[in-house]
């Protein structure tokens, strides 16, 4: 997708982190980090003032976190996309920012590619869930109050494609599922894209969610 | 109690120092240009490596502290607990939990390293496949109850040292919360153990 420029603001208590993650999203083309913020604060003082299009946050920051800022960022500019920056162990502060507004997270040793990723998605109005989301956060998000984005107009799946779609969860290679219902690799290679498309996830974790979401598979297929 | 603030602080600084340093290595090197494909190579190699490593650090502080007993009820964190062991080992562990039981978030951290214990010991000693976890709740008492059927022991005999050491570690946490601890087994019989917290 074309897009002219994205500006984004980052915030992290991690100095450090922050000067590394700055240094990262300036030096892709098309995104601009318009400010830095170390604390809730800060974070919120910039925002009003820049308005930039993305907000990456830390959740845990001192004098204000991260979920008390989304709420307070999405209700002065709801058109900012929000996306929590996580460490591990976090799944629960994860779960809070999705249901205080976020539209996706990130672990903060993804991939630069991811990060980038999320960032377009988000810019695009779509929700990210990290490629390392683990199947009981899956569950949990899908549990929680947080509701992803209708799909406008509601998708229809065959039941080749609701099949293929389990056994994507179940974690099974291209070959694998090539193998159990007898297609050629190719056709299941299309199939995946396709269906990627169709529920347009990005990843693994978007599928888990969706599947679970709308009953494809059962949480004690996953867990 | 004093072991538990201790292995908080360990458990914190882990998450808080080295989990983002590592965050920030690797999205420095992402940002080398490489050309050769040694070099690519090398990268990719290095990259992993600090996954590797921030896999371990989440490893060692969720042993230290599951950060989400603070933050969420005893029943979610055993799940998630349940959840990793089965990712790595044979053992067929399953848990339920009486809704209407109610834990007093004090004695929370002692029923977990319970659960640790158990677990643990079910899975080095027991030979077991399966093993049952239960909490259940009654008007006078909370009880954990768990099953393995493994080869049991023989409760008066010797046991090894790190039996041993197992059970002793379980007996110690139930006097910590006023617990008492019942074990049923016997040799190829699997072993049963009931806790039960007085309310």
């Amino acid at each position: 997708m074309y897009y002219s420029n994205i500006n984004i603001v980052i915030a992290d208590d991690h100095e450090i982190f922050l000067d590394g993650l700055s240094l990262m999203l300036s030096g892709h083309e098309g995104f601009t980090v318009c400010g830095r913020a170390s604390n809730g604060q800060q974070l919120l003082e910039i925002v009003n003032r820049e308005k930039p299009d993305i907000v990456l946050t830390d959740i845990r920051m001192p004098v204000v976190d991260g979920i008390q800022s989304t709420k307070q960022i999405l209700a002065a500019h709801p058109g900012i996309g929000v996306i929590a920056l996580s460490m591990f162990d976090e799944e629960n502060l994860v779960i809070e920012m999705l249901e205080a507004g976020a539209k996706g997270y990130l672990l903060k040793n993804a991939h630069k590619n991811e990060i980038i990723d999320a960032v377009i998605s988000v810019y695009q109005n779509k929700n990210y869930y990290c490629s390392q989301t683990s199947f009981l956060l899956a569950t949990m998000i899908v549990r929680s109050k947080f509701h992803p984005d209708v799909q406008q107009p509601p998708i229809v799946l065959n039941d080749r494609e609701k099949t293929i779609i389990q056994m994507i969860c179940q974690q099974k290679t291209t070959q694998e599922i090539a193998d159990k219902i007898y297609l050629s690799k190719r056709t299941v290679e299309g199939y995946r894209v396709k269906i990627l498309e169709k529920i347009q996830a990005k990843n693994i974790a978007g599928v888990v969610i969706f599947a679970l979401k709308n009953n494809i598979i059962k949480e004690e297929d996953v867990l | 109690m004093i072991q538990e603030q201790e292995r908080k602080r360990i458990a914190n600084d882990l998450h808080d120092s080295l989990g983002p340093l590592l965050s920030t290595v690797k999205l420095y090197l992402h940002g080398i240009a490489v050309k050769t494909d040694t070099d690519k190579q090398s990268l990719t190699k290095a990259s992993g490596y600090i996954d590797e490593t921030i896999k371990n650090l989440r490893e060692i502080s969720y042993n230290l502290l599951p950060g989400s007993l603070m933050r969420n009820d005893l029943v979610e964190v055993v799940r998630e607990y349940i959840a990793r062991i089965a990712s790595h080992h044979v053992l067929k562990i399953s848990f339920e939990a009486a809704p209407e039981a109610v834990i007093e978030k004090k004695i929370e951290i002692h029923l977990f390293r319970v659960i640790q214990e158990i677990v643990h010991n079910t899975i080095k000693h027991s030979g077991a496949s399966a093993l049952k976890l239960l909490i259940t709740w009654q008007s006078d008492a909370l009880f954990l109850i768990s099953e393995d059927d493994g080869k049991g022991f023989d409760l008066n005999g010797t046991r090894t040292a790190s039996e041993g050491l197992g059970l002793k570690s379980i007996e110690n946490r139930c006097e910590m919360i006023n617990a008492t601890l019942k074990i049923i087994t016997a040799k190829s019989k699997g072993c049963k153990i009931i806790i039960k917290v007085p309310n």
